[in-house]
């Protein structure tokens, strides 16, 4: 179980959120729903030791985890609303890179986990294709994919589907749907 | 009149001082790529005072004629115990200069590494060090590349100003011909054709790496 307690951030005098709390159980999948500008992806900013905040506590599993710590332990992982795939690489060097340099793993061994994930996720045919080469729905999944090569234990995801057509959002559902059947975390 | 005979019996001297010359470029660009890389990362921190003493170093060095750098590293140095052979004085000075255009180059091509990448390696569990290898630098050096290959031409060009110190540079061989035959003609046209040779190979060099690392992207 996550469960984050008394929460808060602000940023210069304007308060983003206050005395937040919520816990989420492995398997389950939060959503946190809201205006623009409320702080959703403040929220997940912050979760993932993108930005600081100034009071709150944050149990895993029983455990009380820092939040600087949690990208280099790969507690939880974050797909990014635009994706943010390393452009300079293609499909399968996003994943072997984030492997090897993120995860110690040797290449053939980062690159056979790469090839697993991409044939998971439908890109094994875009597996040396340049990022500016693949649609939108491609990109997402690729991003999905190089955030659970890491095997997170918490996976958030920044509005999913919003850089999506309606045809690929009930595809990108169905993904998150398979993240909580293995007993992850989805926020 | 040419006279192919004068640049057929030159051609030895001449190329004597080209491998000079191609040298202090090298020596040059080393500095400049070094420097220039450390203080376009330096520039990145939120240090006011390192930003406002890179920003002064560049602006000297911009703002100031590259004959009267190299004057003052081979003339001035001297006068506080610092001697320094006339190769290494021009190496350095041009060096130094070049610094100061490398890093607003790089500084630019940092710019144009999208944060939102950054972001991703961080999350991504990489280390800072591990950003700026595998991310962030691949991608500032390609977008920079083009203008280092006109910093790296206009070094081989800059080379010839060592022959103000007595470097028997390209320039300064051909100067030194030009006097004992009174044929400026010919030896410029010999030395034009030389410098032509070396930024068209180096231009050339430098496109097909580029062509390489685009196609490897």
């Amino acid at each position: 179980m996550f469960k984050v307690s008394h929460l808060s951030k602000k940023i210069g005098s304007k308060t983003i959120f206050k005395d937040l709390n919520f816990e989420i159980d492995h398997g389950k999948i939060a959503i946190f729903l809201g205006g623009s500008g409320v702080g959703k992806s403040t929220l997940l900013r912050v979760l993932n030791n993108l930005e600081g905040y100034n009071s709150g506590s944050f149990i895993l599993d029983g455990f009380e985890i820092n939040l600087a710590s949690v990208n280099r332990n790969h507690l939880i992982g974050m797909v990014f609303q635009h994706f943010n795939l390393f452009e300079h690489l293609n499909a399968e060097e996003n994943i072997i890179l984030t492997l090897t340099q993120s995860k110690g793993m040797d290449k053939k061994e980062a690159k056979l986990a790469a090839h697993a994930l991409l044939e998971r996720y439908g890109l094994q045919d875009k597996a040396t294709a340049r990022i500016q080469n693949l649609s939108g729905g491609q990109k997402q999944r690729l991003a999905i994919a190089r955030t659970l090569a890491l095997n997170p234990k918490i996976v958030c995801l920044d509005e999913p589907t919003s850089a999506l057509d309606p045809r690929l959002t009930s595809q990108v559902a169905q993904f998150i749907t398979e993240l909580a059947a293995e007993n992850k975390i989805s926020c | 009149m040419i006279d192919f005979n004068l640049i057929w019996h030159s051609l030895p001297t001449l190329l004597m001082g080209a491998g000079i010359s191609l040298q202090i470029t090298f020596v040059a660009a080393t500095i400049g790529l070094i420097l220039g890389s450390i203080f376009a990362l330096a520039e990145t921190v939120k240090s006011h005072y390192i930003r406002a003493l890179i920003g002064s170093y560049v602006m000297l060095f911009r703002g100031t004629p590259m004959l009267v750098q190299i004057l003052f590293v081979y003339y001035v140095l001297p006068q506080f115990g610092i001697l320094i052979a006339p190769f290494w004085a021009a190496s350095i000075a041009i060096g130094l200069n070049s610094s100061a255009y490398i890093s607003q180059t790089i500084r630019s091509g940092l710019n144009a590494v999208p944060q939102g990448e950054i972001e991703a390696a961080h999350t991504l569990g990489f280390t800072r060090l591990k950003t700026m290898r595998y991310i962030v630098f691949p991608q500032a050096f390609r977008a920079s590349l083009p203008t280092l290959t006109n910093e790296l031409i206009t070094l081989i060009k800059d080379s010839s100003l060592a022959s103000i110190i007595g470097v028997m540079e390209l320039s300064k061989e051909a100067s030194i011909i030009r006097s004992r035959t009174y044929d400026a003609f010919s030896i410029l046209l010999a030395v034009s054709i030389i410098y032509l040779i070396l930024t068209g190979t180096l231009a050339f060099c430098i496109k097909k790496y580029e062509k390489r690392v685009k196609s490897h992207v």
